[in-house]
């Protein structure tokens, strides 16, 4: 059970430096930003409470939101993010007997169900980010594509870090 | 009561929920750039710090062209200094009298182009005498406006910013206009208020007003890129790239201009527009 506890903490500590140091870095044109660091909310136990998994989505939304000057913007978000999740797991399909710690992952879950997940999820998370950045709509449109063109990256880049930690049975 | 426990026990996912929306909502609210929370100020101190770590281990990337920057930099504050008949002894006063802008040299140490709003970090607090609302200028052009400061970091949104307008002039015939940011290109920005009848042709330069007293006056903003001439409520509209390359800047000054207190309390005191 500490193990799986530690792999978590490590995971928010991982997640948000990659986004920091490396995501954020990333610079090709004013339409590439992804953001991976949602990986961690994605990737909490089935049998989390209620008010952990807020909890900890909104640390790591404040976390991610202190680096980028935007207070609130991605705690907001990323709560909205974790709010929304049991729900998605519903509607894609939610696994019967979870035991104790399981959490979405490719291996265990299913390329496609994982895949599905994610896109619903990082969709919803994108959707908000943009439009609270710009925060008026007549950039309607740019941002939308904006949205597309990063929740389709961001899943991208959280299908390749999922085949490459977790495709392989361990233990 | 009893009715009210059960009813928020049964929709405590919900509850919490809220809770944590109306702290995310306060926090995005009280932190626009006008009026942001002390928290902040102090959080720039932790950030700051990581921030270093990671200038410190990337910098050695573009020593080269910092070095030709500088050295460019230089050669220019020396002619400067030619003009002048008498020797000042610190080049970074420009006049003799203590009411003329100061400047405070700093390294940038984390900065972004790609966002909508782009804010940038640099090396240097209040304990250099850096103060909110303060320009930043490179060599070559402006920066942005000092908006959070910590013991020894300051952050600043970027011209690159949804909020950002600076007053700009038209060298050749001193009409005025404002120069923002759209979001697309970094290197592009947007002149609006350009009246129909003044003359604005591409590669004409755009100079800073000094208006605000926060940028010094007759800095370089751009060159005008295009003129639309389609009017919108009998003003033009066009396009200026900065001279300033924002995903290159690595040294920065921070413009100290004591008038500018003594100006701010005046435009409060005249009622405007």
């Amino acid at each position: 059970m500490n193990k799986k506890l530690i792999g978590n903490i490590a995971r928010f500590v991982v997640l948000a430096l990659a986004q920091v140091f490396i995501f954020n870095k990333v610079m090709v044109s004013g339409y590439v930003n992804p953001m991976v660091y949602v990986l961690f909310i994605l990737m909490l136990p089935y049998d989390i409470k209620g008010f952990q998994l807020l909890l900890l989505a909104f640390l790591m939304g404040l976390t991610i939101d202190l680096f980028m000057h935007t207070p609130g913007m991605h705690a907001l978000a990323s709560v909205t993010l974790a709010f929304l999740r049991p729900g998605v797991i519903r509607l894609v399909g939610k696994k019967d007997d979870v035991e104790p710690w399981q959490y979405p992952n490719v291996r265990d879950s299913g390329a496609a169900w994982f895949l599905a997940y994610t896109v619903i999820l990082v969709f919803l998370h994108h959707l908000m980010i943009f439009y609270l950045e710009v925060f008026r709509l007549d950039e309607f449109l740019r941002t939308f594509v904006k949205v597309l063109i990063n929740t389709a990256l961001s899943t991208l880049i959280i299908m390749m870090l999922q085949y490459l930690f977790y495709s392989r049975k361990v233990e | 009561m009893r009715n009210l426990l059960a009813f928020i026990s049964r929709y405590q996912f919900l509850f919490f929920y809220l809770i944590f929306l109306v702290i995310s909502f306060t926090l995005l609210y009280n932190n626009n750039y006008y009026q942001r929370s002390k928290v902040v100020g102090v959080t720039n101190g932790i950030t700051g710090k990581f921030n270093t770590y990671y200038e410190n281990m990337t910098s050695f990337i573009d020593l080269k062209r910092s070095n030709d920057e500088l050295a460019k930099e230089n050669a220019r504050l020396r002619a400067l200094l030619n003009l002048k008949t008498r020797i000042i002894p610190d080049s970074l006063v420009r006049l003799e009298n203590d009411l003329t802008e100061k400047y405070i040299s700093a390294r940038i140490i984390s900065n972004s182009t790609q966002y909508r709003n782009n804010f940038f970090m640099i090396d240097k607090g209040y304990t250099s005498g850096i103060k909110k609302d303060m320009g930043v200028i490179a060599g070559n052009g402006v920066v942005g406006i000092i908006i959070d400061v910590s013991e020894h970091y300051s952050s600043g949104i970027s011209v690159l910013h949804k909020d950002s307008r600076i007053s700009g002039r038209i060298k050749k015939n001193d009409q005025l206009v404002n120069v923002s940011w759209d979001g697309v290109n970094y290197r592009l920005g947007d002149i609006s208020h350009i009246p129909t009848h003044v003359s604005l042709l591409p590669g004409d330069t755009i100079l800073t007003s000094g208006n605000s007293r926060i940028f010094p006056e007759g800095l370089m903003i751009g060159t005008v890129e295009y003129v639309d001439d389609e009017m919108e409520n009998m003003f033009k509209k066009g396009k200026v790239r900065f001279t300033v390359d924002y995903n290159k800047i690595s040294y920065v000054y921070v413009v100290d201009n004591p008038t500018r207190g003594e100006l701010n309390r005046l435009q409060t005191k005249t009622p405007n527009e």
